[in-house]
């Protein structure tokens, strides 16, 4: 899970477009969203978590937490 | 010289401005991050990117911003779109200060790059910090660190621009810091190297690679076709045509592939394409085999009468590079992994679709 600097969501809350690895990924698509409830007996904060096409072609898996974004995985 | 590389302060947002109440003291603050700052704590040492614990440093009272990702939209986006439309190849490395870099072949004197810096301040910003350089590695160290190399400098109204002499660039390609460079290995840093010229090899691979933009050169294209003998050939024999080929040319491309089409004609003369495009590049051949096995399998069963396959090329950025190895080639481009799995990821193992079923070791 690493940090993503920016993300732009829409007023829904959802991803709109993010920089990742010093490119802007334009979303095409939300093809997923859900909740996770991470080890709150640790401290861990809950995820509201996406998973988006973007316009590259990538398969992307975002979180947001409190604390900000963050990206779960890209597909290749 | 033919790259600038920026850092903008003072952006022209006017959400911030009115925030700011019409002082030019300001820092907009991300985290720990100055994201941008007013002309007046510019004036006195503060640059965006730096750590807010360094705000102290340049004295005065400074009206601390909190950063909004809607503040700098409108204008990230604007920024985009007139690169798009004016450089060449251009990257934007950071909202912080809007820092980026772009080429632009014809500017090599500093009143040949005035248009460009007159369209970047104060159209966009009323403060720049700029390096230039042959190379977007050097322009950008140039850019931030320039003053205390003395590298030769122009002002302009609301900035500096540093420039690294193309007859001293050999010296100074040796000592650029490795942190420019996008996720060394963590083994250069155990063996204590610290600049490319440290490293074998490097200094060269870097000078002759082109920089991985947002615009980049454009995709070369390749086709190959194939008429197929019925009964004496398998798909692994068309698997291995296509893959040595695609192969070769992305040896001699210095790329990745980025996008395959494979064309497939039956016997009774009927035709089916499938086509995919990947996000990054990859050039490792196992992986570009993986990519061509991934469409085949699409295709119908055998036999075929023909079959016909089409690549596209890109450039496969420095991070996707394994440095060191036996040939000190770039050889591998592939899409890194994180390596062991986490607690959380072996838990959505167990019910996401998307995932494979990996009974890793977890890492609590």
């Amino acid at each position: 899970m690493r940090a993503i600097e920016a993300v732009w969501p829409d007023r829904q809350g959802r991803p709109r477009g993010f920089r990742w690895r010093r490119r802007y990924v334009r979303v095409a698509t939300v093809l997923e969203s859900w909740r996770e409830v991470r080890a709150w007996w640790r401290g861990e904060p809950e995820l509201r978590c996406w998973r988006v096409e973007g316009e590259d072609g990538g398969i992307y898996e975002l979180a947001q937490s409190a604390d900000g974004w963050w990206m779960l995985k890209v597909y290749d | 010289m033919a790259y600038l590389a920026w850092r903008l302060g003072a952006i022209a947002e006017p959400t911030v401005l009115a925030a700011a109440g019409g002082s030019t003291d300001y820092a907009v603050v991300r985290g720990d991050t100055v994201w941008d700052v007013g002309e007046a704590l510019w004036d006195r040492g503060g640059r965006p990117g730096q750590a807010f614990a360094a705000l102290k440093w340049y004295g005065g009272e400074p009206r601390l911003l909190a950063w909004r990702a809607s503040c700098y939209q409108a204008v990230e986006e604007a920024l985009r779109v007139w690169l798009e439309d004016q450089a060449r190849r251009f990257a934007l490395e950071s909202t912080a200060g809007m820092a980026g870099w772009g080429e632009w072949p014809e500017a090599d004197t500093p009143s040949a790059w005035g248009s460009v810096l007159e369209a970047l301040v104060p159209r966009w910003a009323r403060r720049i910090q700029g390096g230039v350089a042959s190379h977007p590695l050097l322009a950008r160290w140039a850019r931030d660190e320039g003053g205390a190399h003395r590298l030769p400098h122009w002002t302009l109204a609301g900035g500096v621009i540093y420039a690294v002499p193309w007859q001293q660039e050999a010296a100074w390609w040796a000592k650029l810091p490795l942190r420019y460079v996008e996720d060394p290995p963590a083994a250069w840093r155990r063996r204590g190297w610290k600049r490319v010229g440290d490293v074998p090899g490097l200094m060269e691979q870097l000078r002759c690679l082109p920089p991985a933009g947002e615009k980049g050169e454009a995709p070369v294209r390749a086709r190959w076709d194939r008429e197929l003998v019925a009964g004496e050939e398998r798909w692994e024999g068309v698997l291995e045509y296509f893959g040595q080929r695609l192969i070769s040319l992305l040896a001699e491309r210095r790329g990745g592939v980025l996008r395959l089409a494979v064309e497939w004609q039956g016997e009774a003369g009927q035709r089916l394409r499938r086509e995919r495009r990947w996000p990054e590049a990859a050039a490792e051949p196992r992986r570009v085999k993986a990519r061509l096995v991934d469409l085949l399998q699409l295709l119908p069963p055998w036999p075929a009468a023909a079959v016909a396959v089409e690549a596209e090329v890109g450039p496969i950025a420095v991070r996707q590079m394994r440095w060191w190895g036996p040939d000190l080639r770039p050889a591998a481009a592939g899409m890194g992994t994180d390596g062991a799995l986490d607690r959380q990821e072996v838990l959505r193992g167990y019910w996401d679709p998307w995932r494979a079923v990996r009974r890793g070791k977890g890492r609590e």
